[in-house]
């Protein structure tokens, strides 16, 4: 496999005349790209039931275009999956199964903003999963032919796409499955969300989920989202079983590499749980299309701050981001629950030199409902404090809040902006 | 999909933005709600400045022209792949779904609070029909979008039987008129750059004048041999 980084580039063989390939890629090598990403689809590449065409339409010659791109001296980065766009889906397959995903309209749409939802078939369920995973095991069998350095494959991402923001997961069978791994009883559930469950099929019901959402919106949307992951996880390992993934297992990724951003002197952090995201646009909360006040606060506040943020050149990171300290002042946009795995790192920032904001007030709870322990893992923290604000040595940096934190208004933006621990600026007057 | 055509990128947000501001269907402010029951989930003051998200809808200056999104007792539905009208392609969110022709229950109910707003709302339907029904007359199109001071837009149809085979921007590598009039049967390219008005009724009754002239058939020679 290449080490250095290389230039690369989207490149959709399947959009482009193919009798044009070799001098496109030529033009991209001479430009100084060393690597195209494509996205092989399930809805070009099937679009009759049980017939797979990598080789009679000229636009879907894939052998053919991983020749051309190795003969141009370009490595291929495929993915296969659910990206948002129309050629995912064969229109035969639109009918199968059972239950459906719920997925927002806008993802379908670059940049739309359409908040209502689509009915897709789910990928938990058989029928439909298993058409798909014919389609991957044929699609394996002839990328595994094209493997750098005899061919110019280096890696292969499974990219679930639109699944990833499916408000229906609760409707797949082995939902409670993953809900019993995070409640071992059902007692357990009703503990934490003061509910009257007498099993897990009832508290993973339609009227079950509205119960929960009623009950700890927050926590509701965590536990959701933990079994949709756990759900995806699964569909995963199913697709890694097949025979003809075996020689491919190696350039198999789930995830693509995120890109290291420059470290900026101000970054706005923001919990997404009760906010959804898909295709550059976010969406908020809304299993089986319910929704919840807090979720539309979440989703007012995210809409609010995305478009001062473009205006004002700040970036937006969504809450657990990977790596390092993406800014000199982090402003973090939580509410009273934050995930132990952000709070973690939040802290491991402060620690390394961070000033970190939290102009709504410190989190206090996470997803166990614990009491999150600010300062559990550094010395006693030196507080200092001017009856406004609250301000607290952690290792070499310092996490400051307001005294009393009062509810976002519209000039939020404003606000945030200025909080960074000056007396006069850090609390609700 | 033609296979023989070159990739023409769809139409993205942006693209439209950019649409409605040669248009100049951006300089007027209005508030957008949407709700789901009695809960807020968006309120936005739509305008020449841009887009300005409120966290309190009630806050919000009562003298705008509000539309209003009310989604039944959960989020509408829609079909995933319906075909979009040609309004719904060129005009950004939340305007485009005043042309929605699905029935509102699925998409959730729209109302607009001012009748004039309301009324150039379906005026300015009318004109994008004027505009289709241009765009139909030869099998490959291309409108251009002027304006001062903004990059022009180019946006390309392919039409066969009053169909969009293709519809998408038109990249600068492949605006050659000549090129270009080698895809079809017939190739017109069509150019705009309406005036500006300070209303939005007026903005909307010049989009309808220019666009319906567009669609009126060229005159023929008189078919009279003697005429008066």
């Amino acid at each position: 496999m290449p080490e250095s980084s290389p230039r690369s580039t989207e490149f959709q063989y399947w959009e482009e005349p193919s009798a044009q390939w070799a001098s496109r890629l030529s033009a991209l090598k001479a430009q100084g790209t060393d690597e195209v990403h494509c996205f092989i689809p399930w809805g070009l590449h099937e679009s009759v039931r049980g017939i797979r065409d990598f080789s009679k339409t000229s636009k879907l010659r894939l052998e053919r275009f991983l020749s051309q791109a190795h003969a141009a001296g370009i490595t291929v980065r495929v993915t296969v999956g659910f990206p948002p766009r129309r050629e995912s889906l064969p229109d035969w397959a639109l009918p199968l199964g059972e239950i459906s995903a719920l997925v927002p309209a806008g993802i379908w749409k670059w940049g739309a903003q359409d908040l209502a939802l689509t009915r897709i078939p789910s990928l938990h369920d058989d029928p439909f999963f298993l058409e798909f995973l014919e389609f991957v095991s044929d699609t394996f069998a002839l990328l595994s032919l094209y493997r750098f350095p005899e061919g110019p494959l280096v890696g292969v991402h499974v990219d679930w796409g639109v699944y990833k923001a499916d408000q229906g997961a609760s409707l797949a069978g082995s939902y409670g499955n993953f809900l019993q791994e995070r409640y071992p009883q059902a007692s357990l559930i009703n503990i934490r969300y003061g509910a009257t469950f007498r099993d897990y099929a009832t508290a993973t019901s339609a009227q079950g989920m509205r119960v929960l959402l009623e009950k700890r919106p927050w926590l509701a949307a965590y536990d959701y989202k933990h079994c949709r992951a756990r759900l995806l996880q699964d569909r995963g390992e199913a697709l890694l079983n097949l025979p003809t993934a075996g020689p491919l297992t190696d350039l198999l990724a789930f995830e693509m590499p995120q890109v290291r951003a420059e470290k900026a002197s101000w970054a706005i952090a923001v919990d997404p749980t009760l906010l959804e995201s898909g295709a550059e646009s976010m969406y908020p909360f809304t299993p089986l299309g319910f929704a919840h006040a807090q979720a539309g606060a979440a989703f007012r506040l995210w809409e609010h701050l995305r478009a001062k943020a473009t205006r004002g050149g700040a970036k937006l990171h969504l809450l657990p981001t990977q790596g390092d300290c993406p800014a000199e002042r982090v402003t973090v946009v939580a509410g009273r629950f934050l995930e132990l795995q952000s709070a973690r790192l939040l802290r491991a920032w402060a620690e390394a030199g961070a000033r970190v904001c939290f102009p709504l007030g410190l989190p206090q709870y996470d997803e166990n409902l614990a009491g999150i322990d600010w300062k559990a893992s550094s010395p006693k923290p030196a507080l200092r404090g001017d009856g406004l604000t609250r301000r607290w040595a952690m290792g070499m940096g310092e996490f400051v809040f307001p005294e009393s934190p009062g509810a976002p208004e519209n000039d939020f933006w404003d606000k945030l902006r200025r909080f960074d621990g000056e007396p006069h600026l850090g609390a609700t007057p | 999909m033609s296979w023989d055509l070159p990739h023409f990128p769809p139409v993205t947000e942006a693209d439209r933005l950019a649409i409605a501001e040669h248009l100049g269907l951006q300089s007027f402010s209005f508030l957008y709600t949407e709700k789901v029951g009695k809960e807020f989930l968006r309120a936005v003051v739509y305008g020449p400045g841009g887009a300005e998200a409120l966290l309190n809808p009630d806050a919000a200056d009562s003298h705008l022209p509000r539309l209003e999104r009310q989604h039944p007792g959960s989020l509408a539905e829609r079909a995933p792949f319906a075909a979009d009208n040609l309004a719904q392609v060129l005009l950004p969110f939340p305007l485009r779904l005043w042309f929605e022709t699905r029935p509102a229950e699925a998409s959730g109910s729209l109302t607009c609070s001012d009748p004039q707003w309301a009324r150039s709302l379906g005026e300015l339907g009318q004109a994008i029909q004027a505009l289709e029904t241009a765009l139909q007359r030869t099998e490959i199109s291309v409108l251009e979008l002027t304006s001062e001071g903004r990059e022009p837009i180019r946006l390309f149809f392919h039409c066969v039987r009053k169909r969009f085979l293709v519809l998408g921007r038109l990249p600068e590598a492949l605006a050659d008129k000549e090129a270009l009039r080698r895809l079809g049967a017939s190739f017109q390219w069509i150019q705009l750059s309406p005036a500006a008005f300070s209303t939005f009724s007026g903005q909307v009754l010049e989009l309808r004048q220019v666009l319906e002239t567009l669609s009126q058939p060229a005159k023929a020679a008189s078919a009279d041999p003697l005429p008066l």
